[in-house]
């Protein structure tokens, strides 16, 4: 278990220069992941239009897992329908508990860099965080809180 | 006292004798030498009270105020012992004040229970103060929505001081009591409790104070401070977690009816009726933590024999010294700048989340916490989601403190 596991360089730089941090002017869809416990609260905007996922944003304050999650998930899910962007959910929920063969891994690509959270269970609800937030905006609910 | 032992205690406070009496501090970390800086949340515990523990566990185990055979009675006399050391450990008058339970927690709310709701009304006031740790706040909340009484909030300072004219103008004939926390667990700040029982005074406004993060840096003289109520948690001040005690005037603590009903608070039972014990027994009801009162004996006796007027000079130089030191990492917030504040150092690192950093240093050996401490209503008030908090006890060190700052350095390097 080290460091350099958990804080790889994808994650350190995300974190560094958070992707589509911002609030899209008119959100389809918006939520609020709160993890107290941590101190992690981020807002997930989306623009869906007929099924697919437009553009999506997030804003916020939370530790670097949360951010570098945050800002992949926004860069991944823009332009897929939201079928697509469920199924990338479980597949990080899948990497996550350390079930991620070759084929899942390819289709996650670079969120592959948040596999280092797997040794350390309080991060995983950090790292899961900003897409309860976006499940929770598609189920129109105002709030996602782990805890 | 012996002469001998008379000029020891005015000698400074040995920490490498210290550390000695602590065996967890030998362990390692991540390949690190463990550096405890999280003891606001709960303390490491001394040989003495491990031992009290294992002793009463392997030699004299069996329940209190119960049977007559050998064991029974042992047990019994330790566990009064132990309730003896702790009137002293806080000059009660007696032992009669000293109502064990499981910390500060079951305390403010046997107080709120049984001591406030059957005095107040709809439109009465409950005064709190803005470095409350939740749990004493929430107890209060619950006491509002029972009773209709209302909470109120005595304002702090940017620097995390009470603002003690705000507290003298909200002081008035509807506030039933006041609920004050000696020394505050999220910012360290320590608030002048004797002061405030004398303006509560001139109202008849009872106090209770809530003593979780006092007892482990300083002597507490409840007589002195004249309040009404002083609540102790074991775990913080070197002791077992889940034994605490609630001290009480013995005006209240005789008038007050019970908190929880069963075997051991009463004297005579029938289905018609039952007729209460005399206090403490009257608010201890079932078997209590037996080991745990007995090692929490063993923790005060341990603090005692240290001298808490050398602990306190000791960690004054220890906090002067951290205070300087965390200063000098680029970008490092002090959250809390009291003038009279015990050792604990609540701090934000621009651009690291408190979380992030508590996991780095953990790869460090050091052990903070990070979060909001219990105490949301501060973090509100600052506007900061949550903290990194040192908190240094009296077997820390100078050593200890410079290994921190280069790892919060290490931890800049890797995030910043
Ligand atoms: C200031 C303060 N009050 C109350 C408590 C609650 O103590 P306990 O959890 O032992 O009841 C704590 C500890 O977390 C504290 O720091």
């Amino acid at each position: 278990m080290s460091l350099q596991d958990l804080y790889r360089t994808a994650v350190i730089e995300h974190n560094k220069n958070p992707r589509n941090f911002l609030e899209l002017e008119n959100p389809s869809h918006q939520s609020r992941g709160l993890n107290a416990l941590c101190g992690d609260d981020i807002r997930v905007y989306l623009s869906v239009d007929e099924d697919r996922i437009q553009s999506a944003s997030f804003l916020g304050q939370a530790s670097a897992i949360t951010m570098a999650s945050a800002s992949m998930m926004t860069v991944q899910i823009a332009r897929l329908t939201v079928g697509e962007a469920l199924q990338t959910c479980d597949r990080l929920d899948q990497l996550l508990q350390g079930e991620a063969d070759e084929a899942l891994r390819e289709a996650l690509g670079e969120l592959c860099a948040l596999e280092g959270v797997r040794q350390y269970p309080s991060r995983i609800k950090a790292a899961r965080l900003p897409w309860q937030a976006m499940k929770a905006a598609l189920n129109e609910q105002q709030i996602a809180s782990t805890e | 006292m012996s002469a001998v032992i008379a000029v020891e205690n005015h000698s400074p406070l040995n920490v490498e004798e210290i550390r000695k009496d602590f065996p967890i501090l030998s362990r390692e970390i991540h390949g690190k030498p463990l550096i405890y800086f999280d003891n606001a949340a709960s303390a490491q515990r001394p040989s003495a009270v491990i031992d009290a523990t294992h002793d009463f566990y392997s030699r004299r185990n069996a329940n209190i105020h119960r049977g007559v055979h050998t064991l029974a009675e042992e047990a019994t006399a330790l566990y009064e012992q132990a309730r003896q050391t702790m009137a002293r450990f806080i000059n009660a008058p007696s032992d009669r004040n000293v109502v064990f339970l499981r910390g500060v927690t079951e305390g403010v709310n046997l107080v709120s229970q049984a001591f406030v709701r059957p005095r107040v009304k709809p439109g009465d006031q409950i005064l709190v103060t803005h470095l409350e740790h939740h749990s004493n706040i929430v107890p209060w909340q619950l006491l509002a929505k029972q009773t209709g009484v209302e909470l109120k909030v005595v304002p702090m300072t940017q620097a995390g001081e009470l603002d003690m004219d705000a507290f003298h103008g909200m002081l008035n004939e509807r506030v039933k009591l006041l609920g004050v926390v000696h020394v505050s667990n999220a910012l360290g700040t320590i608030n002048p409790v004797a002061d405030m029982v004398k303006a509560a005074r001139e109202f008849d406004i009872p106090v209770l104070v809530d003593g979780a993060q006092a007892t482990p840096h300083m002597a507490v003289d409840v007589q002195a401070f004249d309040c009404d109520f002083y609540c102790v948690s074991g775990h913080k001040m070197y002791g077992p977690t889940g034994a605490g005690i609630l001290y009480g005037k013995s005006r209240w603590l005789e008038e007050m009816e019970p908190y929880h009903g069963g075997g051991e608070m009463i004297k005579h039972v029938t289905f018609e009726e039952s007729v209460f014990n005399e206090p403490p027994a009257k608010f201890e009801a079932g078997t209590p933590n037996i080991a745990g009162g007995i090692g929490l004996g063993a923790s005060a006796r341990y603090l005692l024999d240290v001298g808490l007027d050398r602990i306190r000079e000791y960690e004054a130089g220890l906090l002067a010294y951290a205070t300087e030191a965390v200063q000098q990492v680029e970008g490092l917030r002090i959250i809390g700048t009291a003038r009279d504040k015990a050792s604990v150092i609540s701090f934000t690192l621009e651009g690291i989340h408190p979380h992030d950093l508590g996991t780095i240093l953990d790869h460090s050996g050091v052990a903070i916490r990070t979060g909001h401490h219990c105490a949301m209503p501060i973090m509100q008030f600052f506007e900061v989601p949550a903290t990194s908090r040192m908190s240094l006890a009296m077997y820390n060190t100078r050593d200890e403190v410079d290994q921190f700052v280069a790892a919060l350095n290490k931890a800049r390097d890797i995030l910043a």
